[in-house]
């Protein structure tokens, strides 16, 4: 009696852990189906998404073309969300100003998933089942987007793609997802495989990796393996965090992991609050290699942190640093989107979206900030492609895209087998509080 | 040698009577009779006389009986003297102190003059 | 506080039952929700390993792990998934959950082959887990590994024994709650029923108890109810008795306190530690002590060392009434009579002593004026009666020898003188009577004043008679009458004065033969029961009945006195009276007129009445006088073992006894002879004497007569151990010749003992003639029975156990042996009889 109790007790906790919205989906989906391991199963159908994916043709007509956008507003990255909605409203604000697509303007709805695939998935749904909905958009996150993956096929609605996510994580680029989304940054795997391949040409062989213990560390974890598998290496350590660690939280317990593989440069795949923790107890405890970190940590907050707990210790936290950017250097005024973007930023200023939480004081430029504008200039490109065309539908004025000037000395193009736009990497080190390019003689000064 | 017997007595009637029945003995043998008439008396010729044989009375003045008896007895040289206490008192304690104060003999008075007569010869060895 | 005492118990039990119900049961359900948990996990576990396999093929195949590791991260939402890491086929970790590091255990987990493996570990920073490890595509595409806490199952398994436990402990509260009102209504009547039990207890009588209740308690109550009503009956009733009784008791002390303050005597009571209790107002008076309370003070310090001693010696109650002249206040004189006071139940205990002073200055004073008296009287009337005559008796020897011879043959002078001399004859007659008139009257004055001195000795009757016979001879010759004496053969002596027996003898017979006219007189003596009698029987006159009271007193003759000459002083009967009185007899008359009287007086006997020799004078030496009351000394040593007392005049055979006695057991005495035996046998009462018979002094034989004698030592077992081969000696118990063989002796000394413990109950063969009953007394003072010897048997059939007596000369007809078997039967040879009157 007690065992059948408990068994009923469990089973309440397993589909209340399971995700009770999935479970309505799921019943929605099949009426009649079975009860147990059947709901399991359908449970899980429902997330992975393997059903189909149907291109549905677009309503088209008059009236405003609406991208859904979730991002992390409130939560660990949403330094992040705030400057890449930031950059793209400072785009599509002007757009709009200048008659917008044909008169049509470019309208951005955005939802704050929290950096959690939950409610990700949840605000993914509720965007699907938009008709006003064109399509999805400036997603941030690799655990969000890759779990919101299977959704683009249409399971929960009129299907739609998933434009320039945030994230370098593998899964997106590639089949059977590839399908529905189109990346404009470079991938993890290309940030990871750069900064290993200078780190191994500057001598530094022992690389070890401290990643985000989920699916944007493992991308990037995957990353350095198979970049130093291809120098014929391994790692020499690894350790994790977990999710949503913020910068008071320890990070003595991997230091002591990774210090223990003595290696000559660690490259660190989280966000900006946990990697900030992870250089701050690195410096304290005597670990003095090059740490990098990749783009999606949030450069400028990471900064911030770094430079505000320099001020409070004496102590400068800020050397040996280097970030992997997927967008060149905002810096870099002799490029014309660096330029407009700046003129863009300064004319509209955007705010911070509507619900977003407390944030520090929205940088005036940033890297991600710079992407979500170029993400904007892209995307109003494909907006205009099929408003002038709308048989080929979206996808298809996406894939039509070819060789595109953004104004960074390098072209988009995009195409039924190529869903990445921008495969380039660039490489940027804290000098004086600020970020700036790595040059020549600072890759130097690291050999070793 | 004329036996002696001296007679000690206040009452003279006594000393009378005893007087005339002894003086058969007189008649008949070699006896003397000598009386006083108290205890001093009496004493007084016991020492200077040494009489053989005394009857003695024992309620006397100036010295009674009893202690003449004493005094003779204790006396070495007149123990030899027989002593014959008379009274009339007759109560058994007197008779026994006399006895013990070496009294030959306790006769109580009244007493038959045969009984004194026979008594005086045997005391006498007559 | 006693309702508390119930809840408690009954609380405790219930906590105690509740404590195992509740600690099974959760152990119990906890143990079956941990199996079923356990079983669910790995069930979970699997599922949850076989999706991941199944969805990750592809994935793995493409070597995505960041799409696999966003597949398995959502399965840590999962409750009691620990982990989960997926291996691809080069058994590379490709994806895992873990935080900071993957745990060294599991990295290096064997991989399952074929199908699912579960397998249960501890891993370090997760605890124990289930391993669920599944391949992917046959360990082709790779593994995958869930981990399924175990730790968390122990939560659940410690949260449900905890809320078990807290379930029965609230359970329990609510019990221990319904438990306390129920033991509270229960014992709220009980304790009513306490309190009113302890007022009752407290005597408070008015005490009353509400009884509502018709169950135990109540029935209970009404019970008491009822109880304390008659209790308090009873009290009230024994109150009232008291009452009644203190009132008399008051009553009795103001009587007592009332004789006491106004006895003539004084009176002293003195305490065991010889303080002053008690003293009354004559006391105070002869010592002239004043009003002052002597109460507590020592005697010593308030009296006069003759008072203080005399209750020294009796405060300790050594048994000893004592008496002593003392000087009193004011030149008076006091006789002091001192006695213990002792309690003999339930326990015998001394309470002291009291002394009692008698004033008897004024009785000395009459008492010396007596004495004055018939000192002068004597003195006064012998003196002229010594004159009278001496001097008729010589008138009439002078007449004899001197007047008539000289009268010569002078008829009218010879007349004359004839006449005179008859004249003095008369007067000499005469005053003899008067001499004899005067004798007795001061003897019987003497007597009555107690001035006489007795001079007790054992005296033998014959003799007594003989000698009176002898004095009155002048009287019975010359009248021609015969004095016949007839008497006993072995006739007992008397104890007593003499003179003065033979003085009541000759008045009697002076009597018989003054009065009668023919002979003979007869004089007889025989013992009569445990008296001597003796009677003096003439042919007189005889005497009426109604003078025969008369005669014995003083100056009454029988007939009148006007018409017949008296004859005699008529104070010998009274005298004689006086005499056998003092010496404990009796004196009578029996008389026919016309046929001669005959007179009775009686003297008691001494008790052994073959004793031969003059030795009972030396008993009653070591005897209390008779008219001095004397306590029979308490054996002090009452669980003492017992003592035996050896007498025997051989100092190496004393030691000897005293040696083998004490070996075994006994305490020991020596006496040397039979004085000493005699006194120390009445001093310390031993339980057994062993007596030699030839010693110095006194012998055994004397000894033991004596010792038969006194009252006190009379119960005294004797075992006569002599030398000599007749042994039958009177008075003992047993006799064993010498040399005497040393078990035998001690088991006959052990048999005397417990004679003496059994001899309640005695069974005495043959009849009461042939055995002599006196010695019995000593065994079976109790219940003696006797019987044939034939019936002996039927006796011991019908349950008679005790003491069997056997004459020696019945011994031979009985199986001695077989009746010594029968257990409670003691048996008893008694020795042959020499004789009648010889005792056992």
């Amino acid at each position: 009696m007690v065992a059948r109790w408990a068994i009923r007790v469990l089973r309440g906790i397993l589909l209340r852990g399971q995700g009770r919205r999935n479970m309505r989906r799921c019943y929605a989906m099949t009426p009649a189906g079975g009860r147990g391991i059947a709901l399991l199963l359908l449970a899980l159908c429902a997330v992975w998404g393997v059903g189909p994916a149907r291109a549905e043709p677009l309503a088209g007509g008059a009236g405003s073309y609406v991208l859904g956008m979730s991002a992390d507003f409130s939560g660990q990255s949403r330094g992040l969300g705030v400057e890449l909605y930031r950059g793209s409203v400072a785009y599509f604000t002007q757009l709009n100003r200048n008659g917008g697509i044909n008169g049509r303007p470019v309208v951005l709805v955005t939802l704050d998933d929290g950096y959690q695939p939950e409610p990700a998935i949840r605000n993914t749904i509720d965007l699907m089942r938009r008709g006003d909905v064109l399509c999805l958009y400036g997603y941030v996150g690799t655990p969000t987007v890759t779990r919101i993956l299977p959704l683009l096929g249409g399971g929960a609605g009129t299907a739609k793609p998933l434009f320039f996510p945030f994230t370098g994580a593998q899964p997106q680029r590639e089949p059977p997802h590839s399908r529905n989304v189109f990346n404009l940054r470079a991938s993890y795997r290309q940030e990871v495989a750069g900064l290993v391949d200078r780190f191994v040409s500057l001598g530094r062989k022992r690389i070890a990796i401290l990643y985000q213990a989920d699916a944007y560390g493992r991308s990037g974890w995957d990353g350095v393996r198979r970049a130093l598998a291809a120098h014929g290496l391994a790692m020499a350590g690894e350790a994790t965090y977990r999710r949503g660690a913020g910068f008071d939280a320890s990070m003595d317990e991997q230091v002591r992991i990774l210090a223990r593989s003595r290696p000559d440069a660690v490259i660190a795949v989280g966000t900006y609050a946990p990697s900030a923790a992870f250089i701050r107890d690195a410096r304290d405890a005597g670990l003095d290699v090059p740490i990098a970190n990749l783009s999606f940590v949030g450069s400028e907050n990471m900064l911030d942190l770094l430079a505000l707990l320099g001020r409070e210790r004496g102590r400068d936290y800020t050397g040996d640093l280097v970030n992997s950017q997927v967008v060149p250097c905002y810096e870099d005024m002799s490029l014309p989107a660096v330029r407009e973007y700046r003129r863009a930023m300064d004319a509209v200023n955007p705010g911070p979206p509507e619900g977003a939480g407390p944030c520090p004081a929205p940088s005036r430029y940033s890297f991600a900030g710079f992407e979500g504008y170029l993400n904007a200039v892209v995307m109003a490109q494909v907006l205009r492609v099929l408003d002038e065309n709308p048989a080929l539908g979206l996808v298809g004025a996406a894939e039509s895209v070819r060789e595109m000037d953004l104004g960074i000395d390098v072209p988009v193009s995009f195409g039924p087998d190529r869903r990445q736009g921008l495969d380039r990497v660039y490489f940027t080190t804290v000098e004086q509080g600020a970020f700036v390019p790595v040059g020549e003689a600072r890759w130097e000064a690291w050999r070793q | 040698m004329a036996k002696k017997i001296l007679i000690v007595d206040d009452e003279v009637h006594i000393k009378m009577l005893l007087e005339q029945t002894l003086e058969e003995l007189e008649d008949e043998y070699d006896v003397e009779l000598f009386t006083a008439s108290d205890g001093e008396e009496g004493l007084a010729f016991i020492r200077g006389e040494h009489p053989d044989l005394v009857f003695l009375d024992i309620m006397m003045p100036k010295m009674n009986g009893y202690e003449v008896c004493r005094i003779v007895m204790e006396d070495e040289g007149l123990r030899d003297v027989k002593i014959i206490l008379l009274t009339a008192k007759g109560q058994e304690v007197d008779r026994k102190q006399g006895l013990e104060l070496g009294a030959k003999m306790y006769m109580t008075k009244p007493f038959d003059p045969d009984e004194i007569l026979k008594v005086s010869k045997d005391m006498l060895g007559l | 506080m006693r309702s508390l005492s119930i809840f408690k118990k009954t609380g405790i039990l219930a906590v105690v039952l509740f404590g195992v119900v509740a600690l099974l049961t959760s152990a119990l359900a906890a143990y079956m929700l941990h199996d079923r948990m356990v079983a669910e996990y790995v069930s979970k576990g699997t599922a949850i390993a076989q999706s991941i396999a199944g969805a990750s093929q592809d994935i793995l195949l493409n070597r995505d792990a960041a799409t696999v590791q966003a597949m398995i991260d959502q399965y840590l939402e999962i409750e009691g998934v620990a982990y989960v890491f997926v291996r691809d086929a080069d058994r590379i970790v490709v994806s895992h959950t873990f935080v900071p590091e993957m745990p060294a255990r599991l990295a290096t987990l064997a991989e399952p082959e074929d199908g699912v493996r579960v397998v249960g570990m501890t891993v370090e920073s997760l605890g124990r887990v289930i391993d669920v490890g599944a391949p992917v595509l046959a360990g082709v595409a790779g593994y995958v590994h869930v981990g399924m806490s175990k730790e968390l199952i122990m939560r659940y398994f410690w949260a449900t024994v905890i809320r078990m436990q807290a379930l029965l402990f609230v359970a329990l509260l609510v019990c221990v709650g319904v438990l306390f009102v129920v033991t509270r209504r229960i014992s709220r009547p009980l304790q009513q029923l306490t309190e009113y039990a302890d007022r009752l207890a407290s005597r408070d009588f008015t005490a009353d108890i509400e009884l509502t209740s018709r169950d135990e308690v109540g029935h209970l109550g009404r019970t008491m109810r009822a109880m304390a009503r008659e209790l308090a009956r009873l009290f009230t009733d024994m109150e009232s008795e008291v009452n009644k009784a203190t009132g008399e008791l008051r009553e009795h002390m103001v009587y007592l306190s009332a004789i006491i303050d106004n006895l003539a005597d004084g009176l002293l009571v003195v305490s065991p530690t010889g303080a002053v209790s008690v003293v009354n107002p004559a006391m105070r008076e002869f010592f002239g002590l004043g009003d002052k309370d002597y109460s507590g003070f020592s005697a010593a310090d308030v009296f006069p060392v003759e008072v203080s001693d005399l209750a020294r010696a009796i405060r300790s109650c050594e048994g000893v009434i004592q008496s002593a002249e003392i000087p009193l206040a004011e030149g008076r004189i006091g006789m002091a009579v001192g006695s213990s006071i002792m309690v003999a139940a339930p326990v015998a205990r001394c309470l002291g002593g009291v002394v009692l002073v008698r004033d008897v200055t004024r009785e000395k004073a009459l008492d010396q004026l007596k004495t004055d008296f018939i000192s002068t009287v004597s003195h006064e009337l012998r003196t002229p009666m010594t004159s009278i005559l001496g001097f008729a008796r010589l008138i009439g020897k002078k007449l004899d020898s001197a007047v008539l011879p000289a009268l010569g043959d002078n008829p009218e002078a010879r007349r004359v003188a004839v006449q005179v001399a008859d004249n003095v004859d008369i007067i000499v007659t005469e005053a003899r009577r008067l001499t004899d008139l005067i004798n007795d009257v001061l003897d019987i004055a003497k007597m009555e004043a107690g001035k006489i001195v007795w001079h007790d000795r054992a005296v033998f009757m014959g003799d007594v008679m003989h000698q009176a016979a002898d004095a009155t001879r002048g009287l019975w010759s010359a009248k021609g009458i015969e004095v016949v004496i007839e008497m006993e053969d072995d006739l007992p002596p008397v104890r007593g004065d003499h003179s003065r027996l033979v003085q009541v003898l000759v008045n009697l017979i002076s009597n018989a033969v003054k009065f009668a006219p023919r002979g003979p007189v007869t004089c007889r003596a025989h013992l009569d029961r445990a008296d001597v009698l003796v009677s003096v029987a003439d042919h007189g006159p005889g005497i009426p009945a109604s003078a025969m009271d008369e005669i014995f007193d003083k100056f009454k003759q029988v007939g009148d006195t006007l018409t017949e000459k008296p004859s005699g002083t008529g104070l010998g009967l009274p005298i004689c009276r006086q005499i056998v009185e003092r010496h404990g007899g009796r004196i009578w008359v029996e008389s026919e007129v016309g046929e001669g009287s005959v007179f009775f007086f009686t003297i008691p006997a001494l008790v052994a009445r073959a004793g031969t020799g003059d030795i009972d004078d030396a008993c009653r030496a070591m005897l209390p006088e008779p008219d001095s009351a004397m306590l029979m000394r308490l054996p002090e040593e009452r669980n003492l073992p017992p003592l035996i007392l050896v007498v025997d005049d051989d100092p190496i055979l004393g030691a000897y006894f005293t040696e083998l006695f004490e070996g075994n057991g006994f305490r020991v005495m020596v006496a040397a002879d039979g004085e000493q035996a005699v006194v120390m046998a009445r001093d310390h009462m031993p339980s057994l004497i062993t007596m030699d018979l030839m010693m110095p002094g006194m012998d055994g034989r004397t000894a033991i007569r004596c010792l038969r004698h006194n009252p006190f030592t009379r119960h005294i077992p004797v075992l006569v151990l002599s030398a000599l081969s007749d042994t039958a000696t009177p008075g003992c118990d047993l006799s064993l010749t010498k040399p005497v063989d040393d078990r035998r002796l001690v088991e006959v000394v052990r048999a005397l003992l417990l004679r003496k413990d059994v001899r309640h109950s005695c069974l005495v063969l043959g009849d009461l003639d042939d055995v002599t009953v006196e010695g019995l007394t000593v065994f079976c003072p109790d219940d003696t029975t006797f019987c044939p010897p034939q019936r002996i048997w039927s006796h011991v059939e019908r349950g008679f156990r005790g003491l069997v007596l056997i004459p020696a000369e019945l011994a031979e007809g009985i199986d001695v042996d077989l009746l010594a078997r029968v257990p409670g039967v003691t048996v008893i040879i008694m020795p042959a009889r020499t004789g009648r009157g010889k005792t056992i």
